[in-house]
């Protein structure tokens, strides 16, 4: 648990936040300029606020009231940078155990073997960093703050030097890291869909102020987070398992869900991922249409049953959330939802073009 | 072949230079590390009096040691009174005058690797639980070794050359305070003292050689090792 309020004014800008999570993961999402990164140095001790606290796990970092300002190297928050910051006079291995807690568990060798394990480092300790590529670097950056045994992990842009393949490329390391440790970690990013692949909490901030945070299909109603997220990457990121390629009619059928929750079958472009595969896909909220009952006969191949869970009408659009055993964002025009009376209750059908379902991670 | 007085004169020489770098090493990367990391009033007059040495003529630099050195100077009449101990016209004062006039180029050349050394890197260090002191000598330190070394380097050089303030402070006495150019000055004033002083020029020629290369060599594999150069 995190909590910081904190407000710091330097030429011009200025930051003003009272944020508080209380779950694993949690994604720091806004424009740039919008103060992530300011917020992020601030928790880990490398900026000092105007005035504020920051409490992680219980434990006073920060508090400008009470004098308490405990310097970063004693906070115990593992950073990953968007430039990697390895030591480049050091190996790969030197920078892994730089900060390694002293000998006092018996258990640390196994546990940087884990880690090396989990980040597939083994063959790179030898090298220099020189001699490693750009997401290998990234890869051993978390490495190192995972062995320094940090209370709170914190990622700040951690792809964004990255190009969009490489990018793919590192996300199942960092779902995998989420998934074996129990380390809270604060996510930033100004790639929407980069962080929906790891969370769906979000923390909203635009120009130095707090604009929303909580569960994203819950944040999209607001207004305010609305116009800050529609056009930065808005989009239903979903886990699907494949079922079987059709490849005589270059399709893919997908099983939203897991192997033991299945929600319902996906008709998609045909996949590289074998069959029983886990990937990711996403879909834009404005590329699904709502209907109240199936329609046939039309081009659209998947039709999905679901149930409205609100809707809420912006100027000229209205955001619907829609339960078909997954939360789903759609977005129509206000004009249709009027219409279609979309209240919260009401059975209704998406329809979703395949071509319009991304593959974009996993298998 | 050298005789024995030009033997003794290069190797006081050396002795000196070796000292006089010890002297400056500590002094020298706090100063180079002050004037490179920190605002502190006052930093453009430690900055003057660094670089004063560079700029003013080496016996004024000889002189000014004396007054606080010698045996009725400042500190000097404290050490000769209390602890027994001269230090003007020894050994001690031609390592002392050579400290203070290589000092700059130390600072100057360690202040300039520091300013270079990426601050992110050192706050990732801290991030990583180590406290400004261990990320000073862990990071910083290695991180600027090249230029640290090169001025070492040329410290060394120019204490093996000091001729000013050495014979100013420390004088011109026979196999206590006449190093290599103090030496070849003297064989130039007596006659026939030509052939001595060519081969103190040759040996001081090769001597400033193999330091150069030796430290741009090092240097060189330094920057390789610490990826400045890839």
């Amino acid at each position: 648990m995190i909590r910081a309020s904190i407000h710091l004014q330097r030429d011009g800008f200025t930051l003003d936040a009272n944020i508080e999570t209380d779950t694993h993961v949690v994604g720091i999402f806004g424009p740039s300029g919008a103060g992530k990164t300011t917020l992020i140095n601030i928790i880990a001790g490398l900026l000092r606020p105007d005035r504020g606290s920051v409490v992680v796990e219980g434990e006073t970092l920060f508090d400008s009231s009470r004098g308490i300002d405990l310097p970063a190297h004693r906070r115990r928050i593992g950073v990953v940078f968007q430039e990697h910051r390895l030591f480049p006079h050091l190996s790969v291995k030197g920078n892994l155990i730089y900060g390694q807690p002293r000998p006092q568990r018996d258990n640390r060798e196994r546990e940087f073997l884990q880690i090396i394990d989990l980040l597939e480092l083994g063959d790179l300790l030898k090298r220099r960093i020189s001699q490693i590529s750009g997401g290998e670097r990234q890869r051993v950056a978390l490495g190192r703050a995972l062995i320094s045994r940090p209370s709170l992990l914190l990622l700040d842009e951690p792809l964004a030097s990255l190009d969009q393949r490489l990018k793919q490329q590192i996300i199942p390391y960092l779902q995998r890291v989420r998934d074996v440790s129990a380390i809270p970690t604060l996510y930033v990013s100004h790639d929407l869909s980069e962080i929906l692949q790891l969370t769906d909490r979000l923390i909203v901030l635009e120009r130095g102020r707090l604009i929303g945070q909580g569960r994203y299909t819950d944040l999209v109603h607001d207004n305010a987070v609305l116009v800050v997220v529609h056009d930065r990457g808005m989009r239903n990121v979903l886990n699907a398992c494949v079922v079987r390629h059709e490849p005589s009619d270059g399709v893919s059928v997908l099983q939203l869900g897991s192997v033991n929750d299945p929600v319902c079958q996906l008709i998609v472009p045909q996949c590289a991922a074998p069959s029983g595969a886990t990937v990711t896909i996403a879909v834009q909220p404005w590329d699904v249409a709502l209907a109240t009952e199936p329609v046939h006969p039309v081009s659209i191949q998947n039709q999905i049953r679901g149930i409205v869970r609100r809707c809420t009408l912006h100027e000229s659009r209205a955001i619907v959330d829609v339960d078909i055993g997954t939360p789903l964002i759609v977005e129509v025009s206000r004009r249709s939802a009027v219409a279609l009376e979309l209240t919260a209750g009401r059975p209704i059908v998406c329809l979703i073009k395949s071509n319009a379902i991304r593959h974009i991670g996993g298998g | 072949m050298p005789t024995t007085e030009e033997w003794s004169a290069l190797y006081l020489s050396l002795r000196v230079s070796l000292w006089s770098v010890m002297l400056m090493l500590l002094p020298g990367i706090g100063c180079a590390w002050l004037l490179a990391r920190r605002k502190f009033r006052g930093k453009l007059l430690l900055d003057v009096l660094v670089h004063l040495p560079l700029v003013l003529p080496p016996v004024v630099v000889g002189y000014v040691l004396l007054l606080l050195l010698g045996r009725r100077g400042l500190i000097g009449g404290w050490l000769h009174d209390g602890l027994g101990i001269d230090v003007a016209f020894t050994w001690k004062a031609a390592a002392i005058a050579a400290a203070v006039m290589g000092f700059p180029l130390l600072v100057r050349s360690t202040r300039l690797a520091i300013e270079l050394v990426d601050v992110r890197i050192e706050q990732a260090a801290r991030t990583l639980g180590s406290s400004p002191f261990r990320v000073f000598f862990t990071v910083t330190i290695p991180l600027s070794m090249p230029g640290l070394l090169a001025g070492l380097v040329l410290a060394f050089a120019r204490s093996l050359g000091e001729f000013g303030a050495t014979i100013t402070f420390a004088g011109n006495i026979e196999g206590v305070t006449r190093t290599l150019p103090v030496a070849i000055f003297t064989y130039i004033q007596v006659p026939g003292g030509d052939a001595s002083a060519m081969r103190l020029v040759a040996i001081s020629i090769v001597l400033s050689v193999t330091a150069l290369i030796g430290s741009e060599v090092v240097a060189r594999r330094l920057s390789h090792r610490i990826g400045t150069t890839e």
